[in-house]
């Protein structure tokens, strides 16, 4: 067993709105964020959107649309995140971010010039715009933290994995705090791949639904601050990870990887799995995911607990989907409810899942969010109340 | 820190020569071919370190970091979008940072954790680091793997360095038999000139230093960008 380690801090932006409360909210009234694409693509593709101010001048070299996300990103949190340096010192402070694209918006603006001019634009630098180092060094200037730093990168798991690498450092003493965080901007790339895939949902996305027709992208960025002892609304119980072994882009048809997360995230925490009140599933919107998922989830937690997936209201967020998700997890916990699964009414019969699709007014003492990726990389976290 | 410390039992290096500008074919035919460098680099390294050490792919736990992660695959996709658009769907989803990690896996029925990590100059730090806290919470052993492709011209025009991978296969213990890596260190460092070309290029200064079979601190970074050390001790009578 690992220890439980509270989260003391949390903020998330995305669609829903720039602010924590905003995104909650618009999340209890099972509004989506959903809109058209800002981006120019010859196709629909309905996307979350997420407004982030420009960076402070002491900052401005380091500018990126992925940049702004994760600095604006900060400001809930820097009371709790102050705190949290003076207490434990600024080395005993680490900073693990989820990101798939670091600065690529940025790299394909410049990357454009430099085809359409011959030349980059003159204030375009890789090293400080595009790359994840670039990110961190962003973030540790922006935050003053000065233990560990480091991105992880597994795709669409990338900020839920970030809560392994965090818990491991806290439980092996290497700090006594950890900033996990995700961020991920709209990219031309991950739009156009998605829909060179054949995913790409013309239409609003309606993840576990028997009318779904594919996933919708988002951006955001979302932080968690956890702490060895503290105050916060729910603590971090379980962190369970496994490799699906089995296809780039598609998951193992009988979720067997996903199975495999779930169950090591509650063993890690000797929690049984009528224990668990609810599930956050990663559901972006495809059939073969939903099948899977729902697999993994009734052979392990039976046809009883609610799931939810939570991509109609904010699009996939790619690297930021597991930190953000990690938070609408903490709010059912802290608030006593669970959001409506936005679009999945009429629901697949096929799933043989309990999938509320109003939301649901109940305590919950247990949460799994279920995250998994390209390449078959699969994370589920296990939250659960104070004490 | 209070990590333990970790026996070395295998090394992988590999950097292009000329003559030999790729990797020897390491995975299965069906995913080597549409496989980047990067991933070649990283499955040829682990190859050799799995190798030398006795131990499978099957069951090895990977931490691969990457500072620039799949660059190039990136690239011809920019490339397509100013042409007509269409992206390739393979080279898309190749184009994830832990696209290494996954063909390993799926070439080797690898179905535990793993993962895939990026810092600049301090991704080899990061890399022990990951390594050496799930050796200390765990035991057993644990595939460390840094790699990177050389930075593409068309965006670093100064010229750059070329592609290089190392890899660590460590065990729980002090036994050796290459080398015992302990006391790893981050010093914190208020100001950082901006990270290198080639920051996995330290990959290559610990594998000789371990090869050296003599002991010393090894820094790893390049060019001091990165504060990060860690201490190789020899092992004597091994």
């Amino acid at each position: 067993m690992t220890a439980a380690y509270p989260v003391t801090a949390h903020a998330a932006a995305n669609a829903l709105g720039a602010t924590t409360r905003e995104v909650v909210a618009r999340l209890r009234e099972a509004r989506s964020g959903l809109g058209p694409c800002p981006l120019p693509v010859p196709f629909e593709a309905p996307s979350g959107v997420c407004a982030a101010p420009a960076l402070p001048a002491s900052l401005a070299d380091c500018d990126s649309p992925t940049a702004r996300l994760a600095v604006a990103g900060l400001d809930e949190v820097r009371p709790a995140l102050a705190r949290a340096l003076a207490r434990h010192g600024a080395d005993r402070v680490a900073l693990v971010v989820g990101t798939t694209t670091a600065g690529l918006a940025r790299t394909e603006r410049a990357h454009a010039t430099l085809r359409r001019t011959g030349a980059l634009p003159a204030d375009y630098d890789l090293h400080r715009q595009h790359s994840y180092g670039a990110l961190l060094e962003l973030l540790r200037r922006a935050t003053g933290i000065a233990g560990p730093a480091f991105v992880v990168s597994t795709a669409c798991s990338a900020s839920a994995k970030a809560f392994g690498s965090a818990q491991r450092m806290l439980d092996a003493g290497v700090v006594d705090a950890v900033l996990v965080g995700g961020v991920d901007a709209l990219c031309e790339t991950t739009l156009r791949g998605f829909h060179c895939l054949e995913i790409l949902s013309a239409e609003p996305c309606r993840p576990l639904s028997r009318a779904r027709a594919g996933i919708n992208i988002g951006e955001g960025v979302a932080y968690l601050l956890l702490e060895r002892a503290g105050d916060g609304p729910a603590r971090l119980l379980g962190v369970g990870e496994s490799s699906d072994a089995h296809h780039m882009s598609a998951p193992h048809p009988e979720g067997a990887g996903a199975r495999a997360a779930m169950q090591a995230a509650l063993a890690q925490a000797a929690v049984a799995p009528a224990d668990v009140d609810y599930v956050n599933a990663h559901s972006p919107g495809t059939r073969l995911n939903d099948l899977s998922e729902a697999l993994a989830i009734e052979t392990l937690l039976g046809r009883d607990v609610p799931v939810v997936s939570t991509k109609g209201y904010t699009g996939h967020l790619l690297g930021a989907g597991g930190a953000t998700e990690a938070i609408f997890a903490i709010v059912a916990i802290e608030q006593g409810w669970i959001p409506a699964s936005l679009g999945a009414d009429p629901v697949d019969a096929e799933l043989h899942l309990a999938i509320p699709t109003a939301r649901l007014d109940r305590a919950c003492r247990r949460v799994l969010s279920n995250s998994f990726a390209f390449g078959g990389s699969n994370v589920s976290l296990l939250f659960g109340g104070p004490s | 820190m209070t990590l333990a410390s970790a026996s070395v039992i295998g090394l992988g290096l590999w950097r292009p020569a000329p003559g030999a500008e790729t990797p020897p074919p390491r995975l299965p035919p069906r995913l080597r071919r549409r496989a980047s460098l990067l991933i070649n680099m990283v499955a040829e390294v682990s190859a050799q370190a799995a190798e030398q050490g006795g131990a499978s792919l099957t069951t090895l736990p990977l931490v691969v970091g990457s500072a620039f992660g799949e660059l190039a695959t990136t690239m011809d996709l920019l490339r397509d979008l100013e042409g007509d658009g269409v992206l390739s769907p393979t080279q898309f989803q190749a184009s994830v940072h832990n696209s290494a990690v996954a063909y390993l896996s799926i070439a080797h029925e690898n179905r535990v954790p793993s993962t895939s990590l990026a810092a600049g100059d301090d991704t080899l730090g990061v890399v022990l680091l990951e390594a050496l806290t799930l050796l200390t919470l765990r035991g057993g052993r644990v595939l460390a793997v840094v790699a990177d492709e050389a930075l593409p011209a068309d965006l670093v025009p100064r010229g750059v360095s070329g592609a290089v991978a190392a890899a660590f296969l460590l065990e729980a213990g002090t036994s050796g038999p290459l080398a015992v890596l302990e006391d790893l260190r981050a010093a914190v460092a208020p100001s950082r000139p901006v990270e290198s070309d080639a920051p996995c290029a330290s990959g290559v200064r610990l594998v000789e230093a371990i090869r050296a079979g003599t002991s010393a601190r090894v820094e790893l970074g390049v060019t001091g960008a990165s504060t990060w050390s860690v201490a190789v001790r020899r092992v004597e009578g091994a």
